[in-house]
């Protein structure tokens, strides 16, 4: 049983198997349903052998699809497929050549230019020390702006009690 | 009489069906494909063995940023997964964004246990983008790595993450979300989903050195890259394709890392699972939507494929309903044939659909594999997969289209309270 709190262990099994946990009519309906489906998709093998025979002028007994595709369908796609074939050969091929391009280019590239303090708290419009001074913190309670920019931080809590902190 | 819409549109209505049926085929050769050769040249180098990452003398002090919002019930378990990661050098950085539970207070008491544990309040919730924002500028490593406030990161994450970064252009690094509860359904598939479609997809991309979106609960930063392209948007609904997005347009690199896990959550009622997808493809939308003038330049002509495809999911989505409401249609108003086809794909056109479906779970699933033990057990529920995916991909994807052009741009994203599935606390 888990009993969630500090200083407790809080870890549940990390796989979370537990069919006994759904009203047993709910799982046996969905073993069945999905049986069900296998035997639909079964059912379609029949048919499509059905379709095979037919088309060498045999017939195979049994029930046959209520419709499906025909080949007239097909041909129209056909029309189109060198075209869009050409088209997305021509998208991979470049999209290969510019990865091989990036990976000779890239790899080369000087060192990437870390973003040091000073410049995250210029971008941030803060004040560098102050920042430096909440990386510090262990806890911090944050205002931010209207666009969601950080305002200001504090380690006390603020004097409304909108955020919750103590247990 | 008048003639019905086949009879109107003549090859084109044709065309559409074709492309209805060879799209999400297409598309599954293509992630296998991709995938077993991202596995070949990468992945499998220099080994699988997830607790036995790479070596090195030293590795670079980072931060981890945990975004919460209400998470009384998680946070622990989150942070104490944390506290036993084998980096040898790391701080968490934990922001309560205003939550209204008890979040904040058990946020506390952790920190007084923790000494590398740093705790940030915001006075007013501003949302996880702004969260985000604000424990990258108070943090004091190169490299951030974002998850979410449930999830439970593997203990040698961060080294398979950390590694990177030693190339000078890659600018994020996105690690293997697992999901965690297997105790429905719904659960059960969406474990198969995740390797199918996450998982695969995200090898397919990077075999072609792209990729659509880090994965939001474990994702690592360089600060510079972050720094170059304003770090994540606070009126974006899916801020992780947004930078993912900023990034690779800023020609970054952005990589995958399999080994690098992350134990997640995931909804396992219809109305969560609803609730996450219709989130999932607003956002895409919007970041598209946004973006796509940038993305037209033609520097930018590597990531034109995966904006093409992305394209290309949206008209399938719209295409793919509109014949479900023809052919309803044609059902109710059963006296007049209008010449419909069942595009729920009955018939042979089923078989080879479903067909390639579970080859892409299984070929998913054989991959994942080394890195979830009895992943192979939910192969049994992979007959869902076609529904579960492409038929859920369409809907929110037409939901999303007109909900997200009507959204007012400025509006800031708000946190949601997701489902987290049947676990044992809960009863």
């Amino acid at each position: 049983m888990d009993q969630s709190g500090p200083g407790r262990s809080t870890q549940q099994p990390l796989i979370i198997e537990r069919p006994d946990l759904t009203h047993p009519l709910y799982r046996a309906l969905g073993i069945g349903v999905t049986l069900a489906a296998w035997a639909v998709w079964l059912l379609m093998w029949f048919w499509l052998a059905q379709a095979a025979l037919a088309s060498v002028g045999l017939r195979l007994p049994g029930p046959t699809p209520p419709g499906t595709l025909s080949l007239s369908s097909f041909k129209a796609l056909m029309n189109m497929a060198p075209l869009a074939a050409l088209c997305m050969a021509a998208a991979l091929a470049l999209g290969v050549l510019r990865r091989w391009w990036l990976r000779r280019v890239m790899d080369r590239h000087a060192p990437v230019r870390l973003v040091g303090l000073d410049r995250l708290a210029r971008d941030a419009a803060l004040d560098p020390a102050r920042l430096r001074a909440w990386h510090d913190e262990q806890i911090l309670y944050v205002e931010h702006g209207p666009m969601g920019r950080v305002k200001d931080a504090s380690v006390a809590p603020p004097a409304n009690p909108t955020v919750q902190t103590a247990l | 009489m008048m003639p019905t819409l086949p009879q109107m549109l003549g090859d084109v209505w044709h065309a559409v069906l074709a492309f209805v049926f060879i799209y999400p085929v297409l598309m599954s050769l293509f992630w296998m494909i991709g995938g077993i050769l991202f596995y070949w040249r990468i992945e499998r180098k220099p080994h699988r063995r997830v607790d036995d990452p790479p070596h090195r003398d030293a590795w670079p002090p980072v931060s981890v940023l945990v975004p919460c919002f209400n998470e009384a019930k998680q946070i622990e378990e989150t942070i104490e997964a944390l506290m036993s990661l084998r980096y040898p050098h790391f701080e968490v950085v934990a922001v309560n964004d205003g939550s209204t539970d008890n979040t904040g207070a058990l946020l506390n008491a952790l920190a007084a246990r923790h000494p590398r544990l740093r705790i940030i309040h915001h006075v007013v919730n501003q949302g996880k983008a702004v969260g985000l924002n604000t424990a990258a500028l108070l943090s004091r490593n190169e490299i951030l790595i974002g998850i979410d406030g449930d999830a439970r990161l593997d203990p040698y994450a961060l080294h398979w993450l950390v590694v990177h970064f030693d190339r000078p252009h890659v600018g994020a690094v996105t690690g293997n979300p697992r999901v965690r509860n297997r105790s429905t359904m719904l659960g059960r598939i969406q474990v198969g989903e995740f390797s199918s479609i996450v998982g695969l997809i995200k090898r397919a991309q990077r075999s072609v050195g792209l990729i659509f979106t880090v994965s939001g609960v474990i994702a690592a930063f360089r600060r510079s890259a972050l720094h170059e392209v304003g770090y994540w948007s606070p009126g974006k609904l899916t801020e992780d394709v947004d930078v993912s997005w900023r990034l690779q347009l800023g020609g970054w690199d952005v990589a995958f890392e399999p080994r690098a896990l992350c134990w997640i959550l995931m909804p396992e009622t219809l109305r969560g699972l609803w609730s996450q997808r219709l989130r999932w493809s607003m956002g895409g939308t919007q970041v598209l939507l946004d973006l796509w003038p940038r993305l037209l330049q033609w520097r930018q002509l590597r990531l034109w494929p995966m904006f093409i495809e992305f394209a290309m999911s949206i008209l399938w989505a719209f295409l793919f309903v509109a014949l479900v409401v023809y052919r309803l249609l044609d059902l109710v108003i059963y006296q007049i044939p209008l010449d419909s086809v069942p595009v729920l794909m009955l018939g042979w056109t089923g078989a080879l659909i479903g067909l390639v479906s579970l080859l892409q779970t299984t070929v998913s699933m054989l991959l994942d594999r080394p890195y979830d033990r009895g992943l192979m057990r939910n192969l049994f529920w992979a007959i869902w997969y076609p529904s579960a995916y492409w038929l859920i991909t369409a809907a929110t994807s037409v939901v999303a289209v007109p909900k997200i052009l009507l959204r007012d741009m400025e509006k800031r994203a708000v946190w949601t309270s997701p489902d987290r599935g049947v676990r044992p606390n809960n009863h």
